[in-house]
């Protein structure tokens, strides 16, 4: 079976069977920065952007997904993010890093015009499970982005 | 690929009841969030087929009803009761504590009901809130209170061919308080919760407790005694008796019905102290 | 170069997501394979019916253990057979594999196997493993290994003497990425295995054995790692997928779903711990007497002797002790495997000894840190339970320090029922192997006109192993870049990435081969230049002489420079069989952490408000990442803490998912502050020594404390959950 997505603003046709999740159904089409990690929804290393909103993939049906508009890292990632990430040492492993990205980006996003505070961060981080930083180095690097972005634009 | 056999999707609530009676061996998803984890789990489960909510427009929003209570469609996600403010923020500070943030924007108020999970944070408030679901089928719609819909822990009185469509919520003013003891600061299910409302008048008390193993209950004797008794301790004591919890990885029964105890002092004081 | 934060070759890859795992493996022709498993944690092992599973569109073949060639060197008493024979010992041991054209097919097939059982008695209590009629795991009973330290004099009764119970639960390592590898047939009877792995040599070493193979048959190659922690070091699925593509011809791939990945990896021994510490009233420790019982778990001798052996090792902390008395034993049972995991032993004996530390600074009436400070070994003094001579550097007191002044958090706002409590632990580990386990690494460096390459078996698991590698061979070959491609077994011994070792073992052959080549370019600069060999220099990857200057590609041209080297580490001993005495250690880390807690004393919560740590980590080539250890280490410290335990019920795992086995999220942690303290190994590459593991080893018990000083409960178990930390006890078990 299959169905039709735009994934990272390409229209792309995905291979399914009844019960395959969005995130096997992207990763056999060869999208493979979202990861399987725990297929319960519980670890975030599959989140994507479903038509503008972060979630599991993994909790997704494939077949529900027809006509969605899907965001991974494949569309690239913001310069100051990427740099951000780096100099703040939050990537070692990188398996949980994807989805990080994707759920930081969303958050940005949300908070782009207000304040934004280490708690608020780590409440909405809290659907992404990393073992090797302790999540300072991800925490620190969303606040020097948002830092940043909101100075530039007021 | 738009719909097949062993694909539906409806774009009226007429079209997916009509669905759901030729098909009645399909699956009804909404959010997926309750069904996935099991059929990844056991992929040799393989569904005889789905109809797909997600493009019934007539599901999603919510709005006032003319006697001042609330209508939300069963589609309306989790995070959206989320940031729901005035006389649903009970609901909304249920809804906040629920799972993550990638959970929520997938999950569903109607799929929470119908899946009802005793670890479910919404059902808990929903408790305490005069709550009505609104049930379609072929042969027309129905109402059911919450307290009827839902008859235990993953059952709910929904037969073949019924859709639910809307959760009705009763005018609500006054004090709240939500409460939840979780294993981990966020991320967490529920091992308990408690869930109060309180009419400033007086009359209207609705007490709900969750104690992980069962959907959440109101608790009759608690709810008397909220303002009729100065001490917590008999307050506490109505809410713990309600409760039966078990057992598990994460936590004793002991300690559930210990949290409870708790909670309920707790609420107790914040609604008789203050506002909330 | 060294010591500085240069970032990692692959961090940015990671972030766009084009970095690649070895859950992303592909090879045209590929076959999936799927496990079929015990459910049952003890029971004879009957029929295989695959009758059901061959109906399975996309079904190729189901594979037990007949189909596995004969070995040429018997099964080791404890090993783990790559398929059970005749009996299963734990729940989840592989009995099947499923072979298909599709993973659907696959694991549909493998949910249709049926297996017959005949359940037999469950030894799922560790304690009771040694007594008379208890089922016997494996044939010759269910000691794995008696160990003994006895060193100086034990005073019949010293003026003070405290003691402590302690019991420690079953933290998994929980890394992200799951297990995954493929198998490509060579057509010659080897194979080739592609897999995230600690130690491609080992899992040579182990495929060959199982199989029947020579180890020149069997190469292995480095895959992208999700993370490992001691999770890695053995093989779980390697065997399988050779096996599964040596017998079909085809390559064969597996991956592994999350409950599986959580049955088949090792985790932390967990055990109990007594241990008496005797002292004056001026709190200076006289003698430790410790009873130490580990749960190995169903297979597995090596790494349980050997963590066994670090548990007694380091159950006299960091601390001038005159005389020991540790006896213990490890144990098998028909719980899942215990193995390596970061720390090796050395969390558990510290949780012991800071825990009975604070009992004994309670008792003499003595500022927790100040009994630290009283009793740290200092250079010139010998290690307490190995008897050997530690030489500077040994910044224990320094550690204690730096620890000890980090800045406190702000204090609370008064909150109802919220109290602070504050704990601090003070942690040791040897680096590298130890206990005369035979060590070494290899390393070879070439270069050309475009720069130089490195070649290493060495594992990258995320900790940044390739990237310090990187350093320190650009920094021997003085600037001239260097890359540093993932290896296999082709690229020589590096031995695993484990026992925070590979800076120093990895880094050590690389510097020499480093050292080696850039000699060889000086020289052939020198003729170059028609200069005496010591008016060359190499600044900034360029060849200068007084008034020459050339580039690397105007000197070499077309040729190849190039240096192999062979690192041995310092050599340590098995200890004295009755004393335990002996050159057991290369050297030692150690570490300190001050946890600050707000605890909801009616519930139970616990918050972590900051963590404070000072480790002893040598010169650190990078001290971005070496902080980086410190926080990731820290906070899987907290975890084991308060939250986490694999939690089994006459052997059956009750929470083999993220749903309810719980690891820190980032609401969870807090502000870690890290102090590094810099003091040279002179043995290590640049002054470097290991980082990894000490993280990891006084931060549990830090937290614990913490919560004790915030509660008044007495803790005697990890992790310690919010019913452990409700101020007045539940229940009437007055141990807890």
């Amino acid at each position: 079976m299959e169905i039709e997505a735009v994934v990272n603003g390409v229209a792309m046709t995905l291979q399914c069977s009844m019960g395959t999740n969005l995130l096997c159904a992207l990763r056999d089409a060869g999208v493979l920065s979202p990861k399987t990690a725990c297929e319960e929804g519980r670890c975030g290393a599959c989140s994507v952007l479903n038509d503008g909103a972060v979630v599991y993939s993994c909790l997704l049906p494939a077949l529900a997904c027809h006509g969605a508009a899907i965001t991974t890292v494949e569309a690239g990632v913001a310069a100051d993010l990427t740099e951000a990430l780096v100099a703040r040492g939050a990537v070692q492993c990188g398996f949980c890093t994807p989805g990080f990205v994707v759920t930081i980006e969303a958050l940005l996003a949300r908070y782009a015009a207000r304040p934004l505070d280490d708690a608020t961060v780590r409440a909405a981080l809290s659907g992404n499970l990393c073992r090797c930083t302790g999540y300072e180095g991800l925490v620190a690097a969303t606040l020097d982005v948002h830092l940043e972005r909101t100075t530039v634009s007021s | 690929m738009n719909g097949s056999a062993v694909i539906r999707r409806p774009v009226s609530i007429a079209e997916a009841v009509a669905a759901m009676g030729e098909c009645p061996q399909f699956t009804v998803c909404a959010g997926g969030t309750a069904l996935m984890p099991g059929l990844n789990r056991h992929p040799e489960s393989v569904p005889a087929g789905w109809i797909f909510l997600g493009g019934i427009e007539e599901l999603r929003g919510w709005r006032r009803t003319s006697s001042g209570g609330w209508r939300l469609g069963a589609l309306v996600t989790l995070e959206q009761v989320a940031s729901l403010g005035d006389d649903l923020s009970l609901l909304a500070h249920a809804a906040r504590g629920a799972g993550s943030w990638q959970l929520r924007n997938a999950a569903t108020l109607g799929g929470s009901l119908v899946a009802a999970w005793a670890t479910s944070d919404v059902i808990t408030a929903l408790c305490c809130l005069e709550t009505q679901v609104e049930i379609v089928s072929a042969t027309g719609v129905r109402h059911a209170a919450l307290e009827e819909f839902i008859v235990g822990s993953g059952h709910t009185v929904l037969g073949a061919g019924e859709l639910l469509s809307a959760v009705l919520v009763g005018p609500t003013a006054g004090r709240h308080s939500y409460t939840r003891v979780g294993a981990r600061a966020a991320n967490s299910p529920l091992l308990c919760a408690l869930a109060v409302s309180a009419d400033p008048r007086l009359e209207t008390v609705r007490v709900a407790v969750a104690d992980g193993s069962h959907v959440a209950r109101r608790a009759p004797a608690a709810e008397r005694l909220l303002f009729a008794e100065a001490d917590p301790a008999a307050f506490a004591a109505a809410a713990q008796s309600v409760a039966a919890p078990g057992d598990d990885a994460l936590a004793s029964a002991a300690y559930r019905r210990h949290a409870i105890g708790v909670l309920a002092r707790r609420a107790h004081r914040a609604l008789r102290g203050g506002a909330r | 170069m060294i010591g500085a934060d240069t970032p990692r070759p692959d961090v940015r890859a990671k972030i766009t997501g084009t970095f690649r795992y070895s859950n992303d493996l592909e090879a045209p022709g590929m076959l999936y394979l799927a496990t079929v498993r015990s459910p049952h944690a003890h029971a004879e092992l009957g029929h295989i019916d695959a009758t059901a599973a061959a109906a399975v569109q996309g079904f190729v073949c189901v594979l037990d253990s007949r189909h596995v060639p004969a070995r040429r060197q018997p099964k080791a008493l404890g090993e783990q057979p790559i398929l059970a024979e005749g009996v299963v010992r734990f729940c989840g041991e592989p009995v099947a594999l499923v072979v298909a054209a599709t993973e659907d097919a696959a694991w549909q097939a493998a949910a249709l196997i049926r297996v017959e059982y005949q359940p037999l008695p469950v030894l799922s209590d560790a304690t009771t493993a040694l007594a008379p009629g208890a089922p016997a795991v494996h044939p010759g009973g269910n000691l794995v290994r008696h160990l003994c330290l006895a060193r100086g004099e034990l005073s019949t009764g010293a003026p003070v003497e405290v003691e402590g119970r302690w019991e420690i639960g079953r933290q998994d390592p929980g890394f992200l990425g799951l297990e995954a590898a493929l198998a490509v047939p060579g057509g010659d009877g080897g194979v080739t295995v592609r897999a995230a792995t600690q130690d491609v040599c080992n899992d040579q070493r182990s495929i060959a054995l199982q199989l029947g193979l020579e180890e020149h048959q069997v190469r292995v190659e480095h895959a992208g790692m999700g993370g490992a922690f001691g999770g890695r070091e053995r093989i779980t699925l390697q065997a399988h997928v050779a096996l599964a593509a040596l017998a079909l011809g085809r390559p064969v791939k597996a991956t592994y779903r999350r409950h599986e990945s959580f049955v088949s990896h090792a985790k932390r021994h967990p055990g109990l711990i007594v241990l008496s510490l005797g002292a004056t009233e001026g709190g200076e420790v006289l003698y430790a007497r410790g009873r130490v019982l580990l749960d190995g778990g169903a297979y597995a001798p090596e790494p349980t002797s050997a963590v066994l052996g670090a548990v007694c090792y380091f159950l006299g902390g960091p601390y001038r002790i005159p005389a020991v008395d540790i006896q213990g034993d490890a144990v098998y049972t028909n719980n899942p495997i215990s193995g390596a995991m970061r720390g090796f032993g050395a969390p558990q004996a510290c949780f012991a000894v800071e825990s009975t530390m604070d009992l004994l600074a309670a008792r003499v009436g003595m500022d927790p840190v100040e009994l630290r400070r009283r009793n740290a070994l200092r250079p010139g003094d010998l290690f307490p339970t190995s008897g050997q001579l530690v030489p500077g550097p040994a910044p224990v007191r320094e550690v204690i320090d730096a620890c000890a002044s980090i800045a406190m958090p702000p204090l609370p706002r008064r909150e109802a029922g919220v109290r602070r409590g504050v704990g601090f632990a003070l942690g040791v580990k040897n680096v590298l192997y130890g206990e005369g386990e035979p060590e070494w690494a290899q390393a070879e460096v070439v270069l050309d006109a475009h720069g130089a390459v490195v070649r290493s078996s060495a594992a990258e698991c995320g900790q940044g192993a390739l990237g310090v590698l990187t350093q320190i061979a650009t920094a021997a070959l003085d600037g001239i870049p260097a890359t540093v491609p993932a290896g296999s077994t082709d690229d020589g011994y590096a031995g695993s990435s484990s026992a925070s070792r590979q800076t120093w073992m990895s880094g050590s052959a690389v510097m020499a081969a480093a050292a080696d080549v850039s000699a060889q370019l000086r020289i052939l600069a020198a003729r170059c230049f028609d200069v005496e060999l010591e008016k060359v220099e190499i600044v900034d990857g360029q060849l200068r002489a007084p008034g020459r200057a050339a580039t690397l590609a105007e000197v070499l041209g077309d040729q190849q420079l190039r240096a192999a080297a062979t690192y041995r580490a310092p050599l340590t001993r098995r200890g004295d069989p009755l004393t335990g005495e002996g050159p057991v250690h290369a050297a030692w880390m150690f570490v300190a952490h001050r946890a600050v807690v707000d605890v909801d004393v009616e519930l139970g919560s616990v918050r972590l408000v900051q963590m404070a740590t000072a480790q002893d980590v040598g010169l650190a080539i990078n001290p971005r990442e070496v902080r980086g250890q410190m926080v990731g280490g820290s906070i899987q410290g907290f975890g084991f803490a308060v939250m986490e335990d694999l939690r089994c019920e006459e052997g059956v795992p009750l929470n083999d998912s993220f749903s309810d086995y719980l690891m820190p999220t980032a609401a969870d942690g807090a502000e870690v502050v890290t102090v590094l303290v810099e003091q040279a190994e002179p043995q290590g590459p640049f002054g470097a020594k290991g980082v990894g593991e000490p993280p990891s080893i006084s931060s549990t018990a830090a937290v614990v404390a913490a919560i004790r000083d915030a509660t008044g409960r007495p803790l005697p178990r990890i992790p310690a959950r919010p019913e452990d930390c409700v101020a007045r006890a539940l229940s009437p078990d007055p141990r807890r």
